[in-house]
């Protein structure tokens, strides 16, 4: 899991600048935290949408609200994980601000965002392929 | 099966008949085994409104059973026209629902042959007919003259009408003849028309059945008043109603009541007439507003159809009467007796709610993504199609539009409250509050309860097998049967 979701977000940086805080995140298994939320937020939370709310009015902007509600809770977490990093708050500890030095909060900042995009993608993706078959009254919903 | 001939004669014969069909529509069911209903209008004046709208529904209802099929409380029971009966090819055409009066387009004097008749018929004549009767211009009627009415419409058993009737009616069949005892239409028609059911003439096909056939009737005493204001002298006077009608009841106890073999249920309804219709002597003018007791006419007919095992052909008459539970003039639910609410309450209510559905909350039904509006529920095309907007949702109108002058009339029959939306849509029945929720607790009125229950209903596939037209009003029959009970608290 660590190895495959490090594929997913290292790819978006670039990697000669970003190899140390990259390297921390990954030796902390932190990647594979982050697979696996991003897997069990959006099926937790489409399960509750479409098995136990299914909401008969304002049923589409339930599921957007139910999307913001997703992608703000796994970029909270990935928030969360990153700076209980112990080496990531070593680097912010140490960090003296020189020029060309990483700043690892904007990094974390990107890394909640990619999680962001990605719990974005694969709960429209969920929502189209499996779970809004268990609904009887979002069936359709998104479409 | 068996068949039930209804025979509306004039303009209260079309609104009970009516009343009927709003009814039928509704899930009220005819007992012991009467699966069809055959409604026979017989009025002179075919461009009377009452006529022209009573015979617009029946056509709607019938489009609607023709497409959607049978075996649901919702028009559960069969219309047919005579010609269909004998013809099951002829499509429907709402003219077939009256019967044709030769002569009745003229003066009365044509109609007879006035002018040709020697000296001493025309002084005859003259001694049973004013001038004003001979002068009489009967296409709106016979207008309150009964003496012009029995002479016509003696002649309807020559008719292609009464034939087809003869034709398709079979053993078990039976008759309702509904008419008024004020007027001239229905005062002179019903006795003609009983003593012809009566007459066993070998030379007339099936005579020998009808003659034998259990026949059930409804008189109406003076239920109305017409007016106008303009002060001139009018050809129909409410003041001589109950004039006639005490002739009229005369006239019938010789000729029916102590006839045993004439007729095996009798019912007499009216109201103290405090009600006033605007002064309309026929045509399209003659659209008075429904009235209370032409439901409870339409009662007396499902009455008439439990009560037929109980008749014994030697029997005499047996002689009903309507009344409600309290004089109050603003009638509910509640205002009438056991047997009426029995049979009013659930029906009524589940049609009524069917209509507020419809205008309240199908929007959202519509837009919502559940099950109802995919594979195997209702697609979008259906809301666009004739069964749809031509027929259903023009019977609606004329439901509640029926439901609406009941409400407005004297006395008033208002059963239900008139205010709703989606979000408090079962809140309808006066004196069956539903709770609309709050902070703490649920709303438990809201038309999304029964959104819910119909994407449930789709989804397990319970009416899959059906047309689209069937399983629309299956899915809504069985929900808001459900629904009904529910707020009535009925087990």
């Amino acid at each position: 899991m660590n190895n495959f979701i490090a594929m997913l977000y290292e790819f978006l940086f670039n990697y000669d600048t970003y190899q140390t805080l990259l390297g921390m995140v990954f030796d902390n298994l932190d990647y594979g935290k982050m697979g696996w939320m991003l897997i069990l937020v959006p099926v937790i939370s489409l399960i509750m949408f479409y098995k136990f709310w299914d909401p008969v009015k304002g049923a589409k902007l339930k599921w957007y609200l139910s999307l913001v509600f997703i992608i703000i809770l796994c970029y909270a977490i990935t928030t969360g994980i990153l700076y209980n990093n112990s080496e990531i708050l070593q680097y912010i500890g140490n960090a003296t601000g020189a020029v060309g030095e990483v700043d690892a909060d904007y990094f974390i900042l990107q890394m909640s965002i990619i999680s962001l995009v990605y719990a974005l993608i694969i709960s429209i993706v969920f929502s189209i392929t499996f779970f809004r078959f268990l609904s009887t009254n979002n069936r359709y919903n998104p479409f | 099966m068996a068949k039930l001939y209804v025979f509306g004669i004039g303009g209260t014969g079309s609104r009970v008949i009516k009343a009927l069909t709003m009814l039928l529509a509704s899930g009220v069911k005819l007992a012991n085994g009467f699966d069809t209903v055959v409604p026979i209008i017989i009025d002179p004046d075919t461009a009377n409104g009452d006529l022209n709208r009573t015979g617009d529904i029946l056509l709607k209802y019938q489009n609607i059973v023709k497409e959607a099929g049978n075996g649901k409380s919702f028009f559960g029971t069969k219309i047919k026209t005579l010609t269909q009966l004998t013809n099951e090819h002829v499509p429907n055409i709402s003219n077939n629902f009256k019967f044709s009066i030769d002569g009745s387009g003229q003066k009365f004097g044509d109609s007879i042959d006035y002018n040709g008749l020697d000296d001493e018929n025309k002084a005859l004549i003259d001694l049973l007919f004013s001038k004003d009767n001979i002068n009489a211009d009967m296409t709106v009627g016979f207008k309150g003259n009964p003496n012009i009415g029995s002479v016509v419409l003696n002649k309807i058993v020559g008719s292609e009408e009464y034939k087809e009737f003869a034709n398709s009616f079979n053993l078990g069949d039976a008759i309702f003849i509904i008419s008024s005892i004020f007027g001239g239409t229905g005062a002179s028609g019903f006795p003609l028309l009983l003593k012809n059911f009566r007459t066993n003439d070998p030379t007339k096909l099936n005579s020998n059945i009808i003659s034998a056939a259990k026949i059930g009737a409804i008189s109406y005493l003076p239920y109305f008043k017409v007016s106008d204001n303009d002060g001139n002298q009018k050809e129909i006077e409410s003041a001589t109603f109950f004039g006639k009608a005490k002739a009229a009841l005369s006239y019938y106890e010789h000729a029916i009541f102590n006839n045993q073999n004439s007729l095996n249920v009798f019912y007499y309804i009216g109201d103290n007439a405090n009600n006033n219709m605007k002064y309309a002597v026929g045509n399209a003018e003659q659209k008075n507003d429904a009235h209370f007791v032409e439901l409870a006419g339409a009662l007396a007919i499902v009455d008439f159809t439990k009560d037929l095992p109980n008749i014994n052909l030697n029997n005499k008459i047996n002689i009903k009467e309507f009344g409600v539970e309290n004089g109050d003039f603003n009638l509910k639910f509640d205002s009438l007796g056991q047997d009426s609410k029995d049979e009013l309450k659930v029906p009524l209510s589940k049609l009524y709610l069917f209509d507020k559905f419809i205008k309240k909350s199908m929007e959202e039904l519509k837009k919502s993504p559940g099950s109802f509006n995919g594979d195997g529920g209702i697609s979008a095309n259906f809301y666009i199609s004739d069964f749809y907007k031509i027929d259903f949702v023009t019977f609606l109108k004329y439901f509640k539009e029926w439901m609406d002058e009941m409400k407005g009339n004297d006395i008033s029959f208002a059963p239900f409250h008139d205010n709703q939306t989606h979000d408090n849509l079962f809140d309808f029945i006066i004196g069956n509050e539903v709770s609309k929720g709050g902070t703490f607790s649920k709303n438990k009125a809201t038309g999304d309860i029964l959104i819910k229950n119909a994407n449930e209903l789709i989804k397990v596939g319970k009416f899959n097998s059906e047309t689209e037209e069937s399983r629309f009003l299956k899915v809504f029959d069985y929900l808001l049967e459900i629904q009904v009970k529910n707020i009535l608290n009925i087990k």
